[in-house]
């Protein structure tokens, strides 16, 4: 992909989006005034719908707070801009003497978003450390937080009654422009790095964090830009409407919203757009009945519910039926991109990785320092007398091993032995209960996963850990992007690393749709996109036959070859850590029992046998394959 | 001294009534991980099923024996029908499941009753009053503490003695291992929900007979504050949640006694601030567990 396409391709894309609605909105908005409110509304809808988007679609929190944010920057703009004349009579007393300000209204929108903004990024703070579930129903008590101080602070805001007189300023062409603004940034916010890194906090907590990325920082900022667009649509609401009250910002706003977005699909902006298009007409229909029309010939009753029960059904229906929206994580220019590129679908089982680049690579980096075997000298990864306990459980019990600079070491023992625990230890998940681990100088056991992981400490998991809806470009673009910001003299791009890993082919389909053998390759080229120090793999060969794990041999040496970086490695596959590994550590109930090279750990087959009660070569691939899956 | 000791009384009521709620949904939470927002629309159901019951001229008592049932009736139809089919869907998709359902259930009433507010007349014997040491001990007191009590040992019991509360336990932790035991998971999570509706009907009661009006809105409004304190007490944790409702009912108390008349419409809006701090500090809540997943 060029680089020129792809800087301008969110423009253009959320330009094309942009367009069809604009005209849409505007064939249709040329007959009576009342025709032209409905769109001008709904296109201010449209500006709320897509700051909601940005921080629901990035971060995966559905947020009822938004709303809150459109009034609070409506009421201020209505406080800034309003002539005193009439402020006069509504609030007299208002503090700051508000009563006596009178600003341009543009002017007052403008300050209102700024401020609105400021106020999202102090109540953000706490709203944005709580992830899921929680942080959606902290938003839900942020909307009945400011509804309470709209509604009482009668000083301010005169209370429940309407704030009126407020000019009536806004036009389509001002509603269309802020639409163009939140759908560019809603694109680019998307395409960010920041964006990518919420995204990937989104799908996948834990191994954001293994992948050096601040996952609260990254929910932070989208939820102040997506601030901007809920502030600047509710000003805009304001000052077209010439009259609010809190309860214009309060639950059926909510409704209509959420609806909007859960229709179109919360992960895509031009969902956002459609699901606002076809919400408005649905519910003015439902309006329409609801007002007990004449209809052939026959009066229908009046039915004052009925818009708001559309918006319920369309929640509904949408989630029982096709839960992701319309559109998905689909963008307009994304049809027409799909129908230019042929599918390859890659075969089941596809060549691993390195194989091709295991024989490339004398040539490609000769220079390359690789120490080879064990040697004597510092060792990078120390682990001393680490442990770990849990509630009683002593799942790791003073372990104490050493990985030197370029060396492949593998760690074996029956299930439960601790080894799992140990690597979430040294990678940060766990901070250990007595011990420490240092990396090079630096003691690392107190420092959080994602600052270890931007001392170059690499890993994968057990049970695969990808970002599921982030392409595997993506996918490796946060290892990448973790690369580029804390140790830039390793950074490599992410086309470099697609053609290393040989995965190239499968670069733009979403890692979910992988198969198995393919999400795990895309899961060592992610910790590889790290430009790891240290490389910690969790059963990389699991669920792998033997012709396959001789495979991943070459692709994990050809590694440590090309980044210089040593590898620690957990497996139950004996025959693949005896052949790949040049130390391996025995660990049983918590504690180190044998230590030695491959063939030391061979001789002491009595500790093998009692503790993986398999006979040690070559079968032991094929049994532990059935034990592992 | 008197005062305080009333003030206790009162956030002991309030607060048994928070517990309530926010119990039925921990129960729910922990079993299939459904934040349900529809949990307040329970008692909205039970609330209208006692005014029809009011329509038709029958004693409160009746009014209380088919509000309850109604809402253990309308959880075990909300699981059937909507969400039975996204049980194994994202916890996203699951929450604003119930989110729908919420908003359908409420503009039913909007229609089919009407928007404005409905008396449900208190029973008179409520507000009867009786000092005990120098406390005023009304009936309203009574019948909260009577019935919370009565709800939560319940509980208990049924989860300690009974193979269903066992199977409940067990499924909170681990739902498959459950169903390798050949406990029929459909089984467990209709209890659950059953239980569930019965909680919040016994809290519609309580609040029925205090408040004395019904909206076809006042559900979302009653059913953040169990929501709140299911934050508080660390989701999905049951005894959390009780201790979440507990203190959310003394906060509002306390702060009604000492915030000045002026600002009491901010009364819900102080408390919350409170709980945002508290989640700065603990935003796993008290019993809430640091990020369980297996890795």
């Amino acid at each position: 992909m060029n680089q020129i396409g792809s800087r301008f391709r969110p423009a253009l894309g959320g330009l094309a989006s942009w367009l069809v609605l604009a005209v849409l909105a505007l064939l249709y908005a040329t007959g009576s005034s009342s025709r032209d409110q409905l769109v001008t509304v709904m296109l201010i809808n449209a500006v709320i719908v897509v700051g909601i988007q940005i921080y629901t679609g990035n971060t995966g929190i559905v947020s009822f707070g938004h709303v809150s944010l459109a009034g609070i920057a409506a009421y201020l703009s209505a406080l800034l801009a309003t002539p005193s004349a009439v402020k006069m009579s509504i609030i007299p007393h208002a503090p700051f003497g508000l009563a006596h300000v009178e600003m341009p209204p543009v002017l007052g929108i403008l300050l209102a978003v700024v401020i609105t903004t400021a106020i999202a990024a102090v109540l953000g703070l706490a709203i944005n450390r709580v992830s899921g579930l929680t942080a959606s129903i902290v938003t839900l008590a942020m909307l009945f937080v400011v509804n309470a101080v709209l509604t009482n602070w009668k000083d301010l805001t005169g209370g429940a009654e309407a704030f009126y007189g407020i000019p009536v300023v806004t036009t389509r062409w001002w509603v269309l422009a802020a639409l163009l603004a939140a759908v560019l940034a809603a694109r680019y916010f998307w395409a960010s790095r920041v964006g990518l890194r919420a995204r990937a906090g989104r799908d996948d907590e834990l191994a954001a964090a293994s992948m050096g990325v601040r996952v609260v920082r990254a929910r932070y900022f989208s939820w102040v830009v997506s601030a901007v667009f809920a502030a600047l649509g509710g000003a805009l609401l304001g000052h077209l409407l010439g009259a609010i009250q809190p309860g214009t910002f309060y639950l059926s706003l909510n409704f209509l919203t959420l609806a909007m977005l859960v229709l179109g699909g919360m992960n895509s902006i031009t969902g956002a757009l459609l699901g606002t298009v076809v919400v408005t007409v649905g519910s003015e229909l439902a309006r329409w009945l609801g007002d007990g029309p004449r209809l052939l010939g026959v009066d229908l009753p009046d039915l004052p519910g009925l818009s708001l029960l559309f918006q319920g059904a369309v929640i509904l229906i949408v989630m029982l039926l096709k839960p992701e929206g319309i559109m998905g994580d689909r963008e307009l220019d994304h049809l027409w991109r799909r129908r230019g590129r042929p599918v390859s679908e890659p075969a089941e089982a596809p060549a691993l990785p390195g194989a091709e680049p295991a024989e490339a690579q004398s040539a490609v980096a000769p220079g390359a320092t690789v120490p080879s075997a064990a040697q004597p000298g510092r060792p990078l990864l120390a682990v001393s007398s680490v442990s770990m306990h849990f509630a009683g459980l002593r799942a790791v019990d003073g372990v104490s091993l050493e990985v030197h600079p370029g060396q492949i070491v593998g760690l074996i023992g029956p299930n439960g032995a601790g080894k799992t625990t140990l690597l979430n230890v040294i990678s940060g998940v766990y901070s250990p209960t007595g011990g420490k681990v240092t990396l090079g100088e630096e003691e690392i056991s107190s420092l959080s996963a994602t600052r270890i992981a931007w001392r170059g400490v690499a890993r994968t998991f057990q049970n695969i850990h990808l970002f599921s809806g982030l392409s595997v470009r993506e996918n490796i673009e946060v290892g990448a992007a973790t690369a580029a910001a804390h140790r830039p003299e390793v950074h490599r791009a992410a086309d470099e690393l697609l053609e290393l890993s040989g995965l190239g082919e499968v670069a733009e389909r979403k890692a979910s749709t992988l198969p198995y053998g393919l999400q795990r390759q895309v899961e060592m080229a992610r910790a590889v996109a790290l430009g790891p120090q240290v490389l910690l793999l969790d059963e990389p060969a699991a669920g792998m036959n033997e012709a396959e794990s001789e495979a991943l041999i070459g692709a994990i040496r050809a590694i440590r070859d090309r980044e210089g970086c040593a590898v620690l490695l957990i497996d139950h596959d004996l025959h693949f850590v005896l052949n790949l590994c040049e130390r391996i550590y025995v660990l049983d109930a918590g504690r180190i029992i044998a230590a030695g090279t491959p063939d030391e750990i061979q001789k002491e087959a009595c500790v093998i046998e009692a503790y993986l009660g398999t006979k040690a070569g070559g079968a032991s691939g094929q049994v532990q394959v059935e034990a592992v899956v | 001294m008197e005062n305080v000791a009333q003030q206790i009384l009162n956030g002991l009521t309030l607060g048994a009534t928070y517990a309530l709620m926010a119990l039925g949904l921990a129960i729910v939470f922990s079993i299939i991980g459904l934040v349900n927002f529809a949990h307040g629309e329970l008692i909205t159901i039970s609330a209208y099923t006692m005014l029809a019951m009011r329509y038709l001229g029958l004693p409160w008592v009746v009014w209380a024996l088919a509000g309850v049932l109604a809402s253990v009736l309308g959880a075990l139809v909300m699981e059937r029908l909507a969400f039975r089919p996204v049980r194994h869907a994202s916890p996203v998709t699951m929450m604003l499941t119930s989110f729908g359902v919420s908003v359908l259930v409420a503009a039913a009433f909007e229609i089919g009753i009407s928007p404005r507010p409905r008396a449900i007349p208190q029973p008179g014997w409520i507000t009867s009053s009786f000092s005990v040491a120098g406390l005023q001990l009304r009936a309203e007191h009574l019948l909260t503490f009577g019935v919370t009590a009565v709800a939560l040992l319940g509980l208990l019991l049924l989860l300690r003695r009974s193979l269903i509360g066992a199977a409940m336990r067990a499924a909170a932790e681990d739902f498959d291992a459950v169903r390798l035991m050949g406990i029929k998971a459909n089984a467990v999570i209709a209890y659950a929900f059953a239980i569930s509706g019965l909680l919040a009907g016994l809290a519609s009661v309580i609040i029925m007979s205090r408040r004395g009006v019904a909206t076809p809105h006042m559900g979302l409004t009653l059913g953040l504050n169990a929501f709140v304190a299911n934050v508080i007490g660390g989701m999905g944790n049951l005894w959390g949640a009780v201790a979440g409702g507990f203190i959310l009912g003394f906060g509002e108390v306390a702060l009604r006694a000492w915030l000045p008349a002026s600002l009491s419409g901010l009364t819900q809006g102080f408390l919350f601030l409170m709980v945002a701090v508290f989640l700065l500090i603990w935003p796993h809540g008290l019993f809430g567990q640091k990020t369980a997943v297996r890795v």
